[in-house]
């Protein structure tokens, strides 16, 4: 359980690191603290040892996909909250007719803005 | 046909039988006729008769001269002489109490002194004298015949005698027509004429007839035969041209809309990577331009390049989202469907072409699967690419078979064929693009990429590997729409 001084831990995965890396920054900036990954396996890692407060990920990866890392991340703490990211025109935008749990999709290219505004519905709700 | 030919030839038939079966009546009264009028020439050579007979008993009978064979006064007692040969009668005339006067006298001088009647195998004249139970012809034989002593007993006109009745009176077998007259000539007795003629030209006419009628409807019957069965012979191969040629059109229409197909899903695919490929790059670009203008509120021209940057980033991803659904008529959708049906809707796309090769297809699907989430059209034409592929390794007279089986988390789609066959080293390189082993200008290499590119989309795999048993193997495997039940029957 994160305390009330520690800043709100968020994974950003995607296979991508300029885009990782681009959101945590963003989100560094504005007062959480992002953990850039490029890899679901590197993600999992993290999950496994660390405090993880929400998981915002990148649906189509090599090895591991999103949605298999959703699926872990379910399995570890089902209350964390996942955001997935998806690109316009892949099949990736109607993952969420499968219902697995994914809080909310975004898709690139968006704005931080948005991702902000879902992490805090997301977090308030928990 | 063949009861109209029927019809017609018993119709003339039996309208010949009517025109024969009236001649044959003519003929009979002609002879009824005939004999009417020899019956009035014979009454009077008959009163001549009896004259010369008074006359002879009167002055002897050499006052007849050598008009008689025979001319001899005699008692009633005595018996009568014989004529000198059987072409004379001998007739007795009663001229007084005691006497009689035996003439003999030629049978066609009694009805025929012109011998106007002497047709042999055709016409005969008879004669029949009182108590001679023999007919007299007038040519000098005498026959004998039931029938027509019968008929001139009963006081009948005429008769039709049968073959062998004809023959009997001279006449060929064939069937002849009698006239009867009777001559009640008082001390003469009673007296009979009979005319008998061969029918035989009325039934030759008949049979001639006949065969005329006969030959008429043959060769008719062979004509319309002839011609109708050459016309018929046209009209089917016409009509086989004009199937074959429906078939081939609806083939090339079956192949357009497959090229058509093949280039929206092309297209699709390609659009689809590239918006896929471009979304990441462009959210980093967005999301950095916005971190940028964050910073650089104090100065303007900093500002409005940031601005810029996020414009034109929106720019390109409409450009990328237009092309996209440019491409494919809107963006790729997913839905729950049965792989039953997508199989079956890809083998029905592409069936043309393997009939066109000689190709068996043969399909093997179980009776119920899970249902997969996948965008219908894109698996569908990632298993065309799979079968048309299969389709070109094999020869005419080869098997492609495609297969679906499920487990708990997967439906595999196997398409193999007993073609070609691939090496392992050519099966690994089978998915990347502009890989073709096809001779240059038959394949783009783009087909199993495509395919690829499509499971892949799907969050599935695809692997082209040497089929064990000779030949090669495509599987696609696509995990199964979570929820798990059954799909629905579409």
């Amino acid at each position: 359980m994160r305390s009330h001084s520690e800043p709100t831990r968020v994974l950003i995965v995607d296979d991508r690191p300029e885009m990782a890396e681009m959101i945590a920054d963003d989100l560094c900036d504005r007062g959480y603290d992002g953990v850039p990954v490029t890899s679901s396996r590197d993600a999992l890692r993290v999950l496994r040892t660390e405090r993880v407060d929400a998981l915002v990920t990148d649906m189509r990866m090599p090895e591991m996909d999103g949605l298999a890392l959703l699926r872990a991340s379910v399995r570890l703490d089902p209350s964390r909250p996942v955001i997935m990211m998806t690109a316009y025109g892949t099949l990736d935008t109607a993952m969420e007719a499968n219902g697995e749990g994914v809080y909310q999709y975004l898709m690139k290219p968006f704005r931080v803005d948005e991702l902000v505004t879902a992490l805090e519905r997301a977090l308030g709700v928990r | 046909m063949f009861f109209a030919i029927a019809l017609v030839t018993g119709l003339a038939w039996w309208d010949e039988q009517r025109e024969a079966d009236a001649a044959l009546r003519d003929l009979e009264t002609e002879q009824s006729v005939l004999a009417a009028s020899l019956a009035g020439s014979l009454r009077a050579h008959l009163a001549t008769l009896q004259r010369d007979a008074v006359l002879a008993g009167e002055h002897g009978p050499g006052v007849l001269g050598d008009r008689y064979s025979v001319a001899k006064v005699r008692p009633a007692a005595a018996a009568r002489d014989k004529p000198a040969d059987g072409s004379h009668l001998l007739v007795s005339v009663p001229i007084d109490a005691g006497r009689e006067v035996d003439l003999g006298v030629r049978a066609d001088d009694l009805v025929d002194p012109e011998r106007q009647l002497r047709r042999p195998g055709e016409l005969t004249v008879l004669l029949a004298a009182p108590s001679d139970p023999a007919l007299h012809a007038v040519d000098g034989s005498a026959v004998s015949s039931r029938p027509l002593r019968d008929a001139l007993d009963q006081g009948a006109s005429t008769l039709r005698l049968s073959h062998e009745q004809a023959t009997e009176v001279g006449l060929p077998a064939r069937t002849s027509m009698a006239g009867v007259a009777r001559v009640d000539a008082a001390e003469l007795g009673r007296w009979g004429v009979i005319t008998v003629a061969s029918a035989a030209r009325e039934r030759d006419r008949e049979k001639r007839a006949i065969w005329r009628l006969v030959l008429g409807v043959v060769v008719a019957s062979g004509l319309v035969l002839a011609f109708g069965g050459a016309a018929l012979r046209k009209q089917r191969k016409e009509l086989e041209l004009e199937r074959e040629l429906a078939i081939a059109e609806v083939q090339r229409q079956r192949d357009e809309e497959l090229v058509r197909a093949e280039r929206v899903a092309t297209m699709g695919t390609f659009a689809m990577g590239i918006a896929h490929e471009v979304s990441t790059p462009l959210a980093v670009i967005v999301g950095r331009a916005e971190q940028l203008l964050a910073r650089v509120r104090d100065d303007e021209r900093a500002g409005r390049s940031a601005q810029t940057i996020l414009k034109q980033a929106d720019r390109i991803q409409h450009i990328v989202r237009r092309f996209l659904d440019m491409a494919r008529g809107g963006p790729p959708s997913l839905e729950r469907v049965d792989p039953a049906s997508v199989v079956r809707a890809a083998t029905s796309a592409v069936e043309h072409r393997f009939d066109k090769a000689g190709v068996a297809l043969a399909v093997d699907l179980p009776p119920a699967m899970p249902a997969i989430q996948c965008d219908r059209d894109l698996l569908e034409h990632a298993i065309v690419n799979l079968l048309l592929n299969a389709c070109e390794a094999c020869r005419s007279g080869g098997r492609v078979e495609v297969t679906a089986r499920s487990d708990a988390e997967e439906v595999a789609f196997v398409v193999t064929d007993d073609g070609a066959g691939i090496t392992p080293e050519n099966a690994a390189r089978a998915t990347e693009p502009f890989f073709t082993t096809k001779a240059p200008g038959a394949g783009t290499g783009l087909g199993l990429a495509i395919a690829t590119e499509i499971v892949k989309s799907h969050r599935g795999e695809l692997v082209i590997a040497p089929n064990p048993g000779g030949g090669t193997r495509a599987l696609i495997e696509i995990p199964i729409a979570s929820g798990g039940a059954n799909a629905q029957p579409q």
